[in-house]
């Protein structure tokens, strides 16, 4: 028996004024698995999985979460949504006046209403998954980007969502932190059995903990299938972007 | 006929751009209006909803942190308009006996309001500004949301409970000090005596109910402004930047605004 679908997208559209950087995408996330969606910068990946959380709203298509439509959703209604789909930025935005322990603390205490005391606990367990717990007293602006990213990771997962929507987690980062970072989101999903959505240009990153890949070229989608499929693919777009050569289609 | 086409030839392009960016500014204004009531609507709708911590702590800003500039600012305002008045007074009915109690029903009913808050919109609107405006530029606005902790319940509502309870009392204290650089101006500049200046006849109840309505009503409408500017910043440092400028901007001319209304509802009602 296959598995489910947690997420799909189906002829999702998107423009910025005269930018139309989504026409017409569709493909499917399977429950469990470490999706990449990769593209050029400008490729509309971001904006993808924000159409997911409710931080943009699609122009037309159609996004389903586990079975519901959310194309049409409320800010109330995807209120409850985001307790199960968390969403890792890009830079980390920790809240720079508090300290390690109260970014974690402070969205489980809104999120589940609980104590003080209970919200620390859950966020220092957090904070030993991803090998952060010493650093609970410190404010993020003292931490490498490669600790605030995992401390973002932390801060997500404390949450307990069932997804988690990674938006580029090695950009930025040196080699050695970008493959601990690449690890993570992989024994997360494996121990935690959280399905993650990666957005990404990395394709060491692709190489070590995709399942499966969605390529975006020119605003559709170009390839959707398993990673080695995709590394292996003579597309010339794709051959391209997977030899990083200067000269191509593209 | 060729003289007309000439002048249609030069005057049409001075004039569509004119027209043109006089339309798109109004239409920039009308939204930016839009956004503020709507920021507004949000939180009477969410008003039960304090940050108790969060609240203080920004009074504490509008207060303490500001009491410097006020107090210098504030200062140097009532040596001024005592110079002028008692200059003035001298010259037109050469009686400078009012020039305390004048000044006293002035200060409280107008320039220690508003002068305070423009002070208050510069220093402590345009923090606000360009502390939301850099979460918001740098996505922190969009993790709180996600963390379920609403920017409006979490970000504004503390500023403006803030304003409400720091503005009354900055106020307060601006004032006295101007008062009190007066007096020394009055003495030391005309000769006026301490008995005379210190005089509160011309002061009426009425005087400081309206002082009051307007602290409370400017310690609301300067986070108000700011934090909508800050919420709508775009782009990077130069988004934060112009969010900034908005702010400061926004919220002088509705202290203004509002200072004419509460003013002018207060003769109506009260005298």
């Amino acid at each position: 028996m296959g598995r489910k679908e947690v997420i799909s997208f189906a002829d999702v559209y998107k423009s910025f004024g005269e930018n139309h950087v989504l026409r017409g995408v569709s493909f499917e996330v399977l429950e469990g698995d470490v999706h990449f969606i990769l593209g050029h910068s400008g490729a509309g990946k971001s904006v993808l999985i924000k159409q997911l959380v409710g931080l943009l709203a699609p122009d037309a298509g159609k996004i389903v979460f586990d079975g519901d439509d959310i194309t049409t959703y409320k800010e109330k209604q995807f209120t409850d949504l985001r307790k199960r789909c968390q969403f890792v930025f890009q830079h980390s935005t920790l809240f720079d006046s508090r300290t390690v322990l109260e970014n974690i603390a402070m969205p489980i205490r809104k999120r589940f209403g609980v104590e003080r005391e209970e919200a620390n606990e859950a966020a220092i367990e957090a904070l030993t998954k991803v090998n952060a717990e010493k650093y609970v007293d410190v404010l993020p602006d003292e931490l490498g980007h490669g600790l605030r990213k995992r401390i973002a990771i932390a801060r997500a997962i404390a949450l307990k969502p069932e997804v988690v929507l990674y938006d580029e987690p090695t950009t930025g980062l040196d080699p050695v932190n970008a493959r601990r970072t690449d690890r993570l989101i992989r024994d997360l999903a494996d121990r935690l059995k959280i399905t993650s959505v990666v957005v990404s240009h990395d394709l060491i990153s692709l190489r070590s903990i995709a399942d499966r890949v969605t390529f975006l070229n020119g605003g559709f989608v170009a390839f959707e299938g398993r990673a080695m499929e995709f590394v292996r693919n003579e597309d010339p777009i794709i051959h391209q972007f997977v030899h990083h050569a200067h000269v191509g289609p593209n | 006929m060729a003289a007309d086409t000439k002048v249609e030839e030069v005057s049409t392009p001075k004039t569509i751009p004119i027209v043109s960016a006089m339309g798109r500014w109004t239409l920039e204004e009308l939204s930016a209006l839009r956004t503020s009531w709507q920021l507004w609507l949000s939180v009477c709708a969410n008003w039960r909803k304090i940050e108790w911590r969060a609240t203080i702590h920004q009074a504490h800003e509008v207060t303490n942190r500001s009491a410097l500039l006020v107090a210098v600012v504030m200062a140097f305002t009532g040596a001024i308009l005592i110079v002028q008045g008692g200059t003035q007074a001298q010259r037109i009915v050469g009686d400078l006996s009012p020039i305390g109690p004048a000044f006293l029903q002035l200060l409280i009913r107008e320039f220690g309001p508003v002068i305070t808050a423009f002070m208050i919109a510069a220093r402590y609107g345009a923090g606000i500004a360009a502390e939301i405006g850099s979460m918001r530029v740098t996505e922190q606005i969009d993790a709180l949301r996600l963390a379920g902790a609403p920017p409006v319940q979490y970000l504004v509502l503390p500023r403006i409970y803030g304003g409400l309870l720091g503005m009354l009392p900055i106020i307060v204290f601006g004032s006295v000090i101007a008062y009190y650089t007066g007096a020394v101006t009055a003495f030391y500049g005309f000769g006026v005596g301490w008995d005379t200046y210190f005089s509160t006849s011309f002061v009426k109840l009425a005087d400081v109910a309206v002082g009051v309505a307007k602290s409370l009503t400017f310690g609301i409408a300067v986070p108000l402004m700011s934090c909508d500017a800050g919420l709508n910043a775009r782009g990077g440092a130069a988004g934060v930047g112009q969010a900034t400028t908005r702010a400061v901007i926004a919220s002088s001319v509705l202290v203004l605004f509002l200072d004419l209304v509460v003013g002018t509802l207060g003769y109506l009602l009260l005298g």
